[in-house]
């Protein structure tokens, strides 16, 4: 459970998986990245059809895809944001739903402009170098 | 608390709150009782400064009833995680799955990586694989108190086993003080600020083993290729080698036909869920063989533990993964072979 101000990106998080690629190979992140990207936009396109046909047992599907590879890498706020989706379907509160949604494209644009920073930018470590 | 028994004449009413007092005097022989438990729930209200009652008719049913006045919680405590405690490994062995669920959130929060068993011989196998691996299990809290595991008696099988070094504590174990291999013994309920003073006492602080390239062969149920290419990344910088397959009915054939040193199942997946394929391979292994199923999940409820468990899977790992969670969990569960 994630209480109080949720990040838009955890640091901690994107650290680890930023050393993780050190250790795998040069362009696990920016490819991992990249595959954020491509298979969230059709998701998000999804989850606005499945809100505005009322179809909750889509919603709350794509819901919780999305939600499971945003905390991966460290989007919190939009996680969280599409925790709320999957609960609202769950309990069937379509009205909540729409409300929400605008919520959850505003998080992950401003995450995209994160991961993009993070990604295309050198590594601390370069930069004391 | 409502039924629909004999009833309790009006005239009684009153008097069956005091103690020794029963409505009918007949029936105690058949139903027994002592006459106390109202007279005790009386004395609890008052002191909560509340009231209770009863409303009945004859032959259709009593209605029992109280107030208290409580002040609303407060919101819950966030997970401390205490540094002497952190990445050692707990057992927990009880037939409970709603308690185990309980004990592990807390055990986890604190850092630890912690396992469940629900029978004696499921426990030991644990504890030897355990011991046969790169973390083995520092502590095993054992339960006494139900039919289906006999603290006591596993824990003096424990102590007699020399492979196995392991601080015992046994849990919810009434008028015993001291028993052969038993460290500490924690009444019910557990009050975890106590019994997080003991586990630090117990246990001598470990240097985290360096986490070495391993070898092993895991299966990787998950659906989300992001969350798959991330976990795998993980297992194979551990030194792992990983199958990987994408729902759950796929996860049950590949754990008939390989054999596996662990599986690690996402919970929510298409086809058959985490925890009906944990299920399934249970069923299907039988008493032959035990293959370690850690949960991998998003849910952050204890019931969600409790269906992990309830389900046949060994440990949980709580999403977003962290390689260092994850690889510590393996650890535990996966023997050391010479490479």
């Amino acid at each position: 459970v994630i209480v109080g101000s949720v990040p838009t990106l955890d640091n901690k998080i994107f650290d680890e998986l930023a050393a993780l690629g050190d250790a795998i190979g040069e362009g696990f992140l920016v490819g991992l990245v990249d595959q954020f990207f491509s298979e969230t936009e059709p998701l998000l396109v999804g989850l606005s059809q499945a809100i505005s046909s009322d179809d909750a047992h889509s919603t709350r599907r794509l819901a919780h895809n999305l939600k499971g590879s945003s905390a991966q890498l460290g989007g919190l706020r939009f996680a969280s944001c599409c925790d709320r989706l999957e609960k609202l379907a769950t309990s069937g509160d379509l009205a909540g739903l729409r409300v929400e949604l605008r919520e959850v494209e505003t998080d992950y644009r401003a995450l995209c402009v994160l991961l993009r920073q993070r990604v295309s930018a050198p590594r601390p470590s370069e930069v004391t170098s | 608390v409502s039924d629909t028994g004999c009833g309790i004449p009006l005239e009684k009413q009153s008097s069956i709150f005091e103690p020794f007092v029963q409505a009918d005097t007949s029936t105690s022989r058949k139903y027994g009782g002592t006459g106390l438990g109202l007279a005790i729930t009386g004395q609890l209200v008052e002191l909560m400064g509340g009231q209770c009652g009863v409303a009945s008719i004859l032959g259709q049913g009593s209605t029992f009833w109280f107030t208290i006045r409580v002040g609303a919680s407060g919101p819950e405590a966030t997970p401390q995680p205490q540094p002497s405690l952190a990445g050692l490994t707990a057992l927990i062995v009880d037939d409970d799955v709603g308690r185990s669920a309980m004990l592990s959130e807390h055990l986890s929060d604190w850092g630890m990586v912690v396992a469940v068993a629900d029978s004696e011989p499921g426990a030991l196998d644990m504890l030897r694989r355990g011991a046969a691996s790169a973390n083995p299990f520092a502590v095993a809290l054992l339960d006494q108190s139900t039919p289906g595991v006999n603290g006591l008696q596993l824990a003096s099988a424990i102590h007699d086993e020399e492979a196995l070094d392991v601080v015992v504590f046994v849990m919810g174990c009434r008028g015993v003080f001291s028993a052969p291999g038993v460290s500490e013994f924690l009444a019910r309920p557990i009050r975890f600020g106590e019994l997080q003073a003991q586990l630090q006492a117990a246990m001598t602080p470990r240097e985290p083993r360096a986490t070495k390239p391993r070898s092993g062969r895991l299966l990787l149920a998950e659906d989300n290729p992001i969350n798959q290419k991330v976990a795998l990344a993980m297992l194979s910088s551990g030194g792992y080698s990983v199958d990987t397959v994408l729902d759950g009915v796929a996860a049950v054939q590949a754990a008939a036909d390989g054999e596996y040193d662990a599986i690690l199942m996402d919970c929510q997946m298409p086809m058959l869920n985490g925890y009906e394929a944990a299920a399934a391979i249970r069923l299907h292994e039988g008493d032959q063989r035990h293959t370690p199923i850690i949960a991998m999940t998003a849910g952050a409820r204890r019931e969600d533990r409790a269906s992990c468990y309830a389900s046949g899977m060994d440990s949980y790992i709580s999403k977003p993964v962290s390689k260092q969670r994850l690889l510590a969990t393996l650890a535990a569960f996966v023997s050391e072979r010479v490479a």
